[in-house]
């Protein structure tokens, strides 16, 4: 199971964001550069029809040869550089995620934070071909980059900015654009069990909180747009780099 | 599924004609010291599904055909752990694992052939937190934490159809590995085969693999017997190719010459290399 909000922000913002999140987690911000495949299974198979993610996380290649050809090229040509990293980035670890179905009744509906079931497994790199022959689609892909917080703060928490992007050819990551240029989204997530969701919901809600002044987080799907506050918000923290307790 | 016993005559054949290879790392070379086996037991696993998953070295896999009426039961098993034992081998430990057949969930039954029929799942004790997923005919095998298995539960796509447990013991001979265990389907205790598989356990690692693997395929050809099939599938040798097809040729006579003997084990009977079908005296 996990717990999840999501909100969005400009990207103007994001930097102020970054800024607020590195005080208030402690931590130092990661790249984040995943590519989500969604899978779907074909008409005939199942009796109704199954979801499941496939995703690359193109920050944490595999490690393989190919990284100390690279070491050792990289300084003799780029041209070889850029051959061998594009083998390398091909080579990422992959994660097979499945998200099920939302908590629901009136104890799910009365809490802010959506808590779901969630099942992931680290996979070899040919989890694709496997799901495609079992029967399975490629419904769609996005590409996420951005940045992303894991801390622990009365729960194992992760916070991730990113922009979501789309790629016009099959693939082709390169060439992702933004789905929605000059926003981004902001995902909150804590994986939780049957026994100590409560814990999780409270912890991360307390944690929102403090997001409040640069965006809204509530359940995805649940769209409350852009707070207006986070211009001013955002100018604070910049102008002092988050000393400044908003 | 096919079952077999052992004679007496044959089980006293395969005590002392039980292939084994034996590997010289000082002299990187390949004795055959014996290349035939009885002609009677159960396999019924397919062979190569458990070397291309668990072994990082070459392996050998021995499919045995059975004779027709026969059953299998704990006391072939038995001999067969004596003719281990007698060969030197020395217990390690209990082995298990779980070989599972899926099967596609449609809405009719026409729709099943769409999908492949050669899924499935298996569990090894060597990796006791992963789970492989194989599609036979099309060659793949996925590597995954343990918990794909909850994933394709929830994804309602595909179901177990059978679930085999193979319980066993698994030996050190020499610088081979070799498991026996009995096959029983998951719903029964009845045993309904037995399975036999060695491992080559090299302790140099990379390069001792690469000269076997050289040595394997420069000098050990695909051997076609009577009534089994000797089955090399090196997990790591992209240089060899070790499937075999059915056949009924009954040609033993060795095509290369063999390396200079440098092993312990007991000398091959030369009528191991005659027509399988000969009455063969034992030593």
């Amino acid at each position: 199971m996990e717990c999840v909000v999501q909100g969005i922000i400009e990207t103007q913002h994001v930097e102020a964001l970054e800024i607020l999140l590195q005080g208030l987690c402690g931590v130092n911000k990661e790249r984040l550069r995943v590519h989500e495949l969604c899978l779907k299974s074909s008409p005939n198979l199942g009796f109704v029809s199954s979801d499941v993610r496939l995703v690359c996380d193109l920050e944490q290649p595999e490690p393989t040869w190919y990284m100390h050809i690279l070491i050792c090229c990289y300084y003799f040509s780029s041209i070889v550089h850029h051959k061998f990293q594009r083998d390398v980035i091909c080579n990422p670890c992959r994660t097979v995620r499945h998200i099920g179905g939302a908590m629901r009744g009136a104890g799910a509906e009365q809490i802010s934070v959506l808590v779901r079931t969630m099942v992931e497994s680290k996979a070899s790199k040919n989890a694709l071909r496997l799901f495609y022959a079992l029967g399975y689609k490629l419904d769609h892909e996005l590409l996420r980059v951005g940045s992303a917080f894991h801390f622990h703060r009365g729960a194992q928490i992760t916070v991730t900015v990113s922009s979501v992007n789309k790629m016009p050819k099959l693939h082709a990551i390169d060439e992702a654009v933004p789905v929605t240029p000059g926003i981004q989204l902001v995902e909150v997530t804590a994986p939780a069990t049957a026994d100590n969701y409560a814990e999780i919901v409270a912890a991360v809600s307390s944690f929102c909180e403090y997001l409040a002044p640069l965006l809204h987080l509530s359940k995805p799907g649940i769209s409350t747009g852009v707070v207006p506050t986070a211009a001013a918000a955002a100018a604070s923290l910049l102008s002092d780099g988050g000393g400044t307790a908003l | 599924m096919p079952s077999s016993v052992l004679t007496p005559n044959q089980v006293e054949r395969c005590r002392s004609k039980l292939a084994v290879f034996t590997y010289s790392s000082v002299h990187s070379s390949i004795h055959l010291a014996s290349a035939f086996l009885g002609t009677s037991a159960t396999m019924i696993l397919p062979g190569g599904l458990l070397s291309a998953v668990t072994a990082t070295n070459p392996i050998m896999v021995l499919h045995w055909h059975p004779n027709a009426g026969a059953t299998v039961n704990t006391q072939i098993m038995n001999e067969i752990s004596q003719c281990i034992e007698s060969l030197n081998g020395v217990k390690e430990g209990r082995w298990k694992s779980v070989l599972t057949f899926y099967k596609p969930i449609t809405r009719e039954q026409s729709m099943a052939a769409e999908f492949p029929r050669d899924f499935l799942g298996l569990s090894i004790p060597e990796q006791s937190n992963k789970y492989y997923f194989i599609i036979r005919a099309q060659r793949i095998v996925l590597e995954a934490d343990s918990t794909i298995q909850t994933i394709m539960e929830k994804l309602q796509s595909y179901k177990s159809r059978v679930a085999l447990n193979f319980e066993g013991t698994q030996y050190r001979v020499g610088d081979f590995q070799v498991r026996v265990a009995k096959v029983a389907p998951s719903y029964s205790e009845t045993m309904r085969g037995i399975i036999m598989e060695t491992d080559e356990v090299l302790a140099s690692g990379a390069e001792h693999e690469l000269q076997l693997g050289r040595a394997l395929s420069e000098r050990v050809p695909i051997r076609k017997f009577d009534k089994f099939h000797l089955l090399i599938k090196p997990a790591l040798l992209p240089s060899f190719h070790g499937a075999m097809s059915s056949s009924t040729a009954a040609d033993d006579q060795p095509s290369i010459p063999l390396p200079r003997a440098t092993t312990t084990h007991p000398p091959p009977v030369t009528s191991a290399h005659g027509n399988p079908r000969a009455p063969i005296r034992t030593p």
